[in-house]
């Protein structure tokens, strides 16, 4: 849990004082985690960027009502989960799109180079990279951007057991990679 | 302790969900099982902080401010409870200083866009960027010297000399590394990485050449191809190695450079390592060696900030020959002209070579 105390004096700042640089700073703050978490979806990083900056903007403009909100970083990734399938069913023309239809491309996986380091970072990326969908959506939110099982299933609208599966699944799936890239080994 | 268990539990800490007795079951397992513990501290690692991801940011939100302003502008006067500043009325003249803040970052903002990360020659903590017609010399903490050529980006680790010396290069640089054997010295392009072993060289890697080429004055570096795990180069003084596409596939050539500048023995000495077509641009000259009028043109745009336009395709195909230096473009193209058949039309920073 990444300073949610930070977060609620945030909160309260926009919601009652209308803080612009409380506002910016919540913007800038999670920026990252959820462009990647909306390209996931939308497959195309320009169209992150302005649901993002939609989402943000519903923010902005719910005025006094924010501090109703029990989890805000939980919210705003709702918010924009839906408005990227949104985005999306508007894109293929369908009428229902859920998570389970977003297909992953085929990410072509970046050569490691020799030295300790830099081999690490690209080789656990690479490992992360050829998850699927869901296993890699849960590993993301839960690792990186923080949150706990039941705001990620919130944000998934997936079950807390089946969440814990998914991050069983990608840690295992991340292992075995790393087992044959030689990193680690395996007791027999 | 079986596997499955064992992420699971990895799984509660990292979303700290564990209780108190998971957890201790999991440092047991990490005590029996050294790998994995390895495994655990990989997943670990703190990422490095992104420097160029929060002026994205930043940019965004400047952009999303200008939204909000135009939406507040086009309901002011009415009594909105959705406004910004709901005691807007006497505040007149802060939402006009508000306003015009925001139109000077939008437009920083959008002057940064179209220049496409090609930002105003600044240190961005640890990135330098020139723009065309702009050169940038440089030194690392470290004591290295580098020279930045126009339109290129250069980039240097956070924690750079602590146990390496990273640097990462969009577009051409000349390198005098100071000699540290202890902090690897790593030159990281698009199409390859280079290491330094105690030396001087000059690397060409423009996004928009075909070909990315590495010149070594003096010393010894290594390169290792992106695109070929595992598969090391080394190079000795005076040679140079351009890696370019051919029907599809990645190839590696290594040229002698020019025998007549190089003594006989390894080491040339500075004053005439610059005078070779790969390095004149360090001091400002333009050696052109048999080149395409296609290549010089590509020099030219960097060089003098222009767009460069063929009007028939078989002159890009013209050989020229010769050394510039304080000549302006008028000058060049009028020297060339009389060489090989064309004409030129100069509009502003477009330039159009016509029969």
């Amino acid at each position: 849990m990444q300073h949610f105390d930070d977060i609620e004096k945030i909160q309260y700042a926009i919601a009652y004082n209308r803080d612009e640089e409380a506002y910016r700073s919540l913007f800038i703050s999670m920026y990252k985690s959820a462009i990647h978490f909306a390209s996931i979806i939308t497959k195309n990083e320009e169209a992150a960027e302005e649901l993002y900056a939609d989402t943000m903007i519903k923010i902005w403009y719910m005025g006094d009502k924010l501090v109703e909100i029990k989890n805000l970083k939980t919210f705003i990734f709702v918010v924009l989960r839906n408005a990227s399938l949104n985005h999306l069913k508007k894109e293929k023309k369908s009428s229902y799109i859920s998570i389970d239809d977003i297909e992953i491309n085929n990410i072509e996986e970046k050569s490691v180079d020799e030295f300790a380091y830099y081999q690490l970072e690209q080789l656990l990326e690479n490992a992360v990279n050829t998850l699927p969908v869901k296993c890699l959506m849960v590993y993301k939110l839960i690792k990186n951007d923080g949150f706990s099982y039941k705001q990620t299933a919130e944000i998934l609208s997936l079950s807390v057991n089946t969440i814990e599966g998914h991050m069983q699944n990608a840690l295992q799936k991340i292992a075995a990679y790393l087992e044959r890239a030689g990193m680690i080994n395996k007791k027999r | 302790m079986l596997d499955g268990r064992f992420y699971i539990l990895i799984s509660r800490k990292l979303s700290s969900e564990a209780t108190d007795a998971e957890l201790n079951e999991l440092n047991a397992s990490l005590d029996a099982d050294p790998e994995k513990r390895k495994f655990l501290e990989f997943l670990l690692r703190p990422k490095e902080d992104n420097v160029a991801m929060n002026t994205k940011a930043a940019q965004a939100f400047a952009l999303q401010q200008l939204k909000i302003h135009l939406h507040n502008e086009a309901h002011s006067g009415k009594k909105d409870s959705t406004d910004i500043n709901p005691s807007n009325r006497g505040r007149g003249n802060n939402l006009r200083k508000t306003w015009l803040s925001i139109i000077v970052v939008v437009a920083f903002s959008l002057s940064a866009y179209f220049f496409r990360g090609y930002l105003f020659p600044l240190k961005l903590g640890e990135e330098v960027a020139t723009l065309k017609g702009v050169k940038s010399k440089l030194q690392l903490p470290d004591g290295t010297t580098v020279w930045v050529n126009s339109d290129s980006k250069i980039r240097y680790a956070n924690d750079f000399g602590k146990a390496r010396r990273d640097v990462w290069l969009e577009g051409e640089a000349y390198f005098d590394v100071k000699h540290d054997s202890k902090h690897p010295f790593v030159v990281h392009t698009a199409k390859m990485d280079i290491t330094d072993l105690g030396t001087v060289f000059n690397i060409k890697c423009y996004p928009d050449d075909s070909t990315t080429e590495a010149t070594l004055i003096r010393g010894k570096i290594d390169v290792s191809l992106l695109t070929r795990k595992g598969e090391h180069i080394t190079l000795s003084p005076n040679e140079k190695l351009s890696i370019y596409l051919e029907r599809g596939q990645m190839k590696s050539r290594i040229t002698k450079l020019n025998e007549l500048i190089s003594k006989p023995g390894n080491n040339m000495p500075d004053s005439e390592a610059l005078l070779i077509p790969e390095t004149a641009w360090v001091n400002n000259k333009m050696i052109f060696d048999d080149n395409t009028f296609e290549d010089i043109a590509k020099t030219l745009e960097r060089r003098f900030d222009i767009d460069v336009e063929f009007q028939q395709s078989d002159l890009k195909g013209y050989h020229f020959t010769g050394t510039f230096e304080d000549e302006d473009l008028k000058q060049i193209l009028n020297i060339l002209k009389v060489t090989k058949p064309f004409d030129y039309e100069l509009n502003g920073k477009t330039l159009i070579i016509k029969e």
